[in-house]
């Protein structure tokens, strides 16, 4: 059995799990032009963006103000908070277990400074990042900051990328590999991505609309998220009374198009019907889904499609989160884990924020507002990326 | 956990591997680097998306297809994939044009390219995969990763399965120029001798490759057994000793059983006394294959060394110049192989395989 024993986040919508249950309850927009980012695309393109500045994060965690790029910061500050509920010298006995995912890595301090990497200049300010370009660089210092000295490793699979160290962290569990995971994944708003889902033309001008009709596309967000996955064993000596459980993953491809998901959402239910599987139980059981619902034509026709073939027209309320934090891409499966971990503990459905029109090729609809004291027993998280790399979540009340 | 065996093999290499011409002649690294040889990608891949593909998606998807087509497979069961870079091409041509079209009018395909898991997706698109898909980035330890991941999802399965298993990672001149600033690559190489006889200089020398294996839960048809995977980090620039013997010891094997040692070496004096330590640990008189100074230094170099060895096992003679130390007599074919290779001291990977 795979327990959550810790959590720790950071998104536009809050600093830490508490704050960002502060806001899904008081239904917070977040999603803003950026205060922090640079790029020309400044007045033009909401975004999710974090609070706090480089500056800000690297004073928090005592680290000298250049070196670390901001994935890795927000990374080690969500991870600061996770960590919190799993005290150093329990750390000694047990085999601990580091997955961290990075869609981009350092790329939003390379891609400042890249003209000078390749430059005939052999030192300047990007001295200190120039091996930050790849995605295990967050990884390498974070873990080497937390003295995480086990097993680690760093996963892309684009938006699934968080999701993916997950079940990769239950199934090590699940083997006797590992006594504890700490899973999840953490990206920095770039230009490089905002301008790339721009150019593909996924950017909605406006605040997004999940689930909507006349939805446009995402807002790009950033963020990180952890979840300390856990031996029902190892919590039981510990004595700690776990979150929740991580009761079902699946991961399937959908193998029809490098970045669409196929109409009918046939690739989209294959996915939750493993995880599903996995967790021994049927849709019904199902009381929320955290849909993956990026407000893109193509996703939100796909998913909405496959939710309403696998859960039929008695679906359990669905809601997109993104609304609130933009769409965080590896950190995402992450946040959205945590959120529906919340939605289980404190008997909530969050807002699909936004939503107004039907979507006309589903007679499905999202959950518009919040809804309080509402039990919910099993959870269903998903997230699918680019490269058809789907993955969903089944979160259990313990 | 229960062993996987690899059963079909493909790469892209900077040698030869001609039937009966493997390794010959050697080809020696110029200008401080090696770069692979490309083959006819039409072979394998439509010409249509041929042309939508940068270079190390080519690579990488060939050897995936080639792998398949070698194992007349259809369809693998899962697709796992390790890779640090991903396509650098593309993630330097976005990042490049960002700024000099100030972020207007761009086109998005090297973006899209640039995900890591493009290679993935491609090969799954191409098959009609859709089982277990998974992506490592984890720079020196991304291939070992895959190859971890596998054996434990492998592991869960009773029925035969197939997963297609592979790595790719390509030099460019901006990765070069860049890492030259951090001493990566050796100054001055005289490249008539072999790269570990030049360790008196910092650095190695540049690498690239894909590799891609055919790993199953059943042994019918294999060349080896993937018995244990283990990837450590960051022990600074001393071999993991006390984890190797307990790994092996783990497997139920001495240290006294190894018959070949798959090592490292890379010419850089801060590389290299990890490998001479395994060496201590295990014999120095067992043979040694060297594979650095064939493929250059990369992430995912253990891919080259892996298919290295699953040459050899298949029944391939090696040129006496792909030993670091060459074994005695003829027809060696070892049972029990320890394979150890680290990236800078960071990442560490160990491998133990049985021949079959």
């Amino acid at each position: 059995m795979v327990l959550i024993t810790g959590m720790g986040m950071i998104t536009a919508l809050g600093n830490s799990v508490p704050e960002n249950l502060e806001a899904l309850l008081c239904n917070k927009q977040a999603v803003r032009y950026p205060q922090l980012l640079q790029t020309r695309h400044h007045k033009e393109l909401q975004v999710g963006e974090a609070d706090l500045t480089n500056e800000a994060l690297a004073a928090a965690l005592d680290l000298p103000l250049t070196g670390y790029s901001r994935t890795t910061l927000l990374g080690m500050y969500a991870l600061r908070e996770a960590l919190s509920a799993l005290p150093p010298e329990q750390r000694s006995t047990r085999r601990i277990a580091f997955i961290n995912a990075s869609t981009v890595g350092g790329m939003s301090e390379v891609e400042r400074m890249y003209s000078d990497m390749i430059s005939d200049a052999p030192r300047g300010e990007f001295f200190d990042y120039i091996d930050s370009v790849d995605c295990a660089d967050c990884t390498l210092r974070m873990a080497a900051y937390f003295k995480l000295e086990g097993f680690q490793t760093t996963i892309s699979t684009a938006c699934s990328s968080a999701a993916n160290a997950l079940q990769l962290g239950a199934r090590m569990i699940e083997n006797d590999e590992t006594d504890i995971a700490i899973c999840g994944g953490t990206d920095a708003l770039t230009r490089f991505t905002l301008n790339g889902f721009n150019a593909l033309k996924n950017v909605d001008r406006n605040l997004s609309r999940p689930f909507d009709q006349n939805r446009n596309g995402l807002n790009l967000g950033e963020g990180a998220a952890y979840l300390v996955l856990e031996s029902a064993i190892s919590a039981q000596e510990r004595g700690v009374e776990p979150i929740a459980r991580l009761a079902g993953y699946g991961n399937t491809n959908e193998a029809h198009h490098p970045t669409a998901p196929s109409p009918d959402g046939s690739g989209a239910a294959r996915t939750m019907q493993e995880a599903l599987t996995v967790a021994g139980i049927a849709a019904t059981d199902i009381d929320y889904i955290n849909a993956h619902g990026t407000a893109t034509q193509g996703n939100d026709l796909s998913e909405g499609t496959a939710i309403e073939k696998l859960f039929g027209t008695a679906h359990p309320p669905f809601s997109s989160t993104k609304a609130f934090t933009g769409h965080t891409l590896a950190a995402s499966g992450a946040v959205e884990a945590i959120i529906c971990c919340l939605a289980i503990q404190h008997r909530f459905i969050p807002a699909n924020l936004r939503f107004e029109t039907p979507m006309e090729e589903i007679s499905i609809v999202p959950q518009a507002t919040l809804l309080r004291d509402v039990g919910v027993q099993y959870a269903l998280s998903n997230s699918f990326g680019f490269g058809g790399n789907n993955v969903s979540l089944v979160l259990q009340r313990v | 956990m229960k062993p996987v065996y690899i059963t079909h093999t493909s790469a892209i290499i900077p040698q030869h591997q001609e039937a009966g011409a493997l390794l010959e002649p050697l080809i020696p690294d110029e200008r401080q680097r090696f770069a692979v040889i490309e083959p006819d990608y039409t072979t394998v891949i439509p010409p249509m998306q041929l042309r939508r593909m940068s270079r190390v998606l080519r690579m990488g998807v060939y050897t995936g297809m080639d792998c398949l087509r070698k194992a007349n497979l259809a369809r693998p069961d899962g697709i796992l994939t390790g890779t640090a870079k991903g396509s650098m091409t593309d993630t330097e041509k976005f990042v490049k044009e960002l700024k000099s079209y100030d972020e207007t009018a761009l086109n998005p395909t090297p973006f899209i390219l640039s995900t890591y898991n493009a290679i993935n997706g491609a090969i799954a698109l191409q098959t009609g995969a859709t089982g277990y898909n998974q992506t490592f980035v984890h720079r020196g330890s991304s291939f070992e990763a895959a190859l971890y991941d596998a054996q434990l999802k492998l592991h869960t399965v009773q029925d035969p399965q197939h997963y297609l298993v592979g790595c790719f990672d390509e030099l460019t001149e901006e990765y070069f120029h860049i890492k030259d600033k951090v001493g990566y690559w050796k100054k001055d190489r005289d490249n008539s001798l072999p790269l570990w006889q030049q360790n008196d200089s910092p650095g190695s020398i540049g690498g690239e490759g894909a590799a891609f294996f055919l790993l199953s839960n059943h042994s019918d048809g294999a060349v080896a057994a993937i018995k244990r995977v283990f990837t450590f980090y960051n022990t600074g620039n001393s071999a993991p000793l006390a984890s190797i013997q307990g790994q092996i010891e783990r497997e139920g094997w001495t240290a006294a059983d190894a018959d070949l040692l798959v090592l490292g070496y890379n010419g850089d004096p801060a590389d290299d006394p990890c490998y001479d330590q395994v060496r201590n640990l295990l014999g120095n008189k067992l043979p040694v294959l060297g594979f650095k100074h064939l493929c250059g230094e990369y992430e995912t170099s253990g891919g080259f060394a892996l298919w290295l060895t699953c040459q050899l096992l298949s029944g391939n003679d090696l040129p006496e110049a792909a030993w670091y130390q060459k074994p005695a007599g003829q027809d060696f074919r070892p049972r029990k192989i320890v394979y150890y290779n680290h990236f800078r001291g960071v990442n560490h990977n160990l491998v133990l395989l049985e021949g079959l």
